[in-house]
């Protein structure tokens, strides 16, 4: 977006910054999937 | 599992409530929608940790019998206390690390850096490198009854640190500004906050729960006796 | 053994093992010096690491004195316990009468000493390469009374404090990691993290007591260290049979 003031102040507002949002919610979401695969794939086998 | 499936929904609807229905923060604008994911990670990679700590030291004292105290209790008496510290290192140490890599994020835009030597994210990144080293001596030990009893004396060694760590943190970094923390006040924002926390907390749960059945299956295949163990390990 | 005898038994105890330790440590006396020869590499390293500009190496002088002592310490301690490993003579010692705990006492103080041994050796080193002077004076501010110490003072101090908070842990750690697979990763590894706080306090104490004290952080310092070793020393003591029983 435009010229992003970084560092908030008591005025102003970060604007934008949604490309961090989505990167955070995205990793969330990855690495959620991921411990779960993992997690099922390490799931202990029944004998018969 | 029926937690699983609840666990996922309200997953799903707080991640819609963070990202569409809460109000942008008065100073960090959008930003501050990280924290919603943020925060419950960080919360149930410490209870993790406190859990491990709990079951270490569980499994060096005595058995309990809580079941000869109050009936309902007898489910903690045949709880693996060895197991559940294994899951429960493990489980706090993916949270935490998300949690540390979301904060990570978030400061960039807040703050300008990836990374600073913040008390709370400084003493975090300490406790996953010593976790991590807790998983690596289970790892490396082959014998159960030494993997359980070495395992918990770490655990505690490494628990009784965590405010030590935090006070010589908190010092060492005293001479730096403290940067501001976000402050939630906004109930519409503090809904979204518990919605996406219990989401979090079912998840946590039912990860807890499946590395806990895994861990706990592999200690009866290594405790059994020598028949039983060498039929189910073909 | 009743309570009466319980103490002394333990201090008697605690003393032959030391002894046993420190006479093996001193009839091998080149290991000691190999210690002493690797530490002076790691502090030269630091030096060619960090440049030439001597006010850098100054500044850093108090985290690099004690870097190079922690270094050396994973060396030490896993040493400590290879000899028993190697002969298994823990399971000699097991069977003996003597206490895990005077073990665990005698092999501490031994570790610390040789640590202690080790830094007073390099410090003047360390101080020869990047110009250091100690300064003349530090005050001690406890929590009832408040007393000066010479920079000398000070700085030993800091290295018996630092060496005691190193060699507890270390003691049980390197116990574990010498049963253990990968035991020359596993020790540093779990080591590292847990003395972070008492690295902080040695290495700060240890400016201070180089540059000078204004604000009098000296006692803060030391008192966090101290604590640390309190806290250490009894955790070991009451944690370290239970590592070596079976």
């Amino acid at each position: 977006m435009s010229s992003l003031p970084l560092f908030a102040t008591a005025a102003g507002r970060i604007q934008g910054g949604w490309e961090f949002v989505w990167a955070a919610y995205g990793l969330t979401w990855a690495a959620l999937t991921l411990y779960a695969a993992s997690l099922w794939a390490r799931r202990p086998r029944k004998e018969p | 599992m029926v937690l699983s499936v609840l666990a996922l929904l309200l997953l799903v609807s707080g991640a819609w409530l963070g990202l569409a229905w809460a109000p942008p923060e008065r100073e960090m604008g959008d930003v501050q929608r990280i924290m919603y994911v943020h925060l419950p990670a960080v919360w149930m990679g410490l209870l993790g940790v406190t859990l491990n700590f709990i079951c270490s030291v569980v499994y060096l004292l005595p058995p309990l019998h809580l079941g000869k105290l109050i009936g309902p209790l007898r489910v903690l008496d045949e709880l693996d206390a060895d197991a559940l510290a294994e899951a429960s290192a493990e489980v706090g140490l993916f949270f935490g690390t998300l949690g540390l890599l979301l904060g990570s994020i978030w400061g960039r835009p807040t703050w300008g850096v990836f990374w600073t030597w913040d008390p709370r994210l400084t003493s975090m990144a300490i406790l996953l490198v010593a976790y991590a080293g807790y998983l690596a001596l289970r790892r490396f030990v082959d014998d159960a009854e030494r993997r359980a009893a070495w395992s918990a004396v770490v655990g505690i060694i490494i628990a009784v640190d965590i405010p030590i760590i935090w006070f010589s943190v908190r010092w060492w970094n005293s001479l730096h500004q403290v940067q501001s923390s976000p402050k939630t006040v906004d109930p519409a924002m503090v809904l979204v906050l518990r919605w996406n926390a219990i989401a979090f907390l079912l998840l946590w749960l039912v990860f807890l729960s499946s590395r806990y059945v895994i861990a706990k299956s592999r200690r009866e295949r290594e405790l059994a006796p020598p028949a039983l163990a060498s039929e189910g390990a073909r | 053994m009743s309570a009466s005898t319980r103490i002394p038994g333990l201090l008697r105890a605690t003393w032959l093992l030391v002894r046993k330790d420190l006479l093996l440590e001193w009839r091998t006396r080149a290991r000691a010096n190999a210690l002493f020869f690797f530490a002076l590499a790691t502090l030269l390293l630091f030096s060619f690491a960090l440049g030439p500009d001597t006010t850098i190496l100054r500044r850093a002088a108090g985290g690099t004195l004690w870097l190079a002592i922690l270094l050396a310490s994973v060396l030490a301690l896993g040493e400590s316990f290879r000899v028993e490993q190697e002969n298994a003579a823990l399971d000699g010692l097991r069977l003996a009468p003597a206490d895990p705990q005077a073990l665990f006492l005698a092999k501490a103080l031994a570790n610390g000493m040789l640590l202690l041994l080790l830094g007073v050796a390099i410090l003047p080193v360390l101080g020869a390469l990047a110009g250091l002077t100690l300064a003349p004076r530090i005050v001690m501010t406890l929590p009832v009374l408040t007393f000066p110490l010479s920079g000398l003072g000070a700085m030993a101090l800091v290295l018996v404090l630092g060496c005691l908070a190193i060699a507890a842990p270390g003691t049980i750690y390197a116990a574990i990691a010498s049963n253990a697979r990968a035991r020359d990763v596993l020790l540093p590894l779990l080591l590292f993290p847990l003395l972070i706080p008492a690295l902080v306090a040695a290495a700060k104490a240890t400016s201070l007591a180089l540059e000078g004290d204004p604000m009098l952080q000296f006692g803060s310092w030391l008192g966090l260290l101290a604590s640390f070793d309190l806290i250490y020393w009894s955790l070991g003591f009451a944690l370290f049979p239970l590592v070596v029983e079976d």
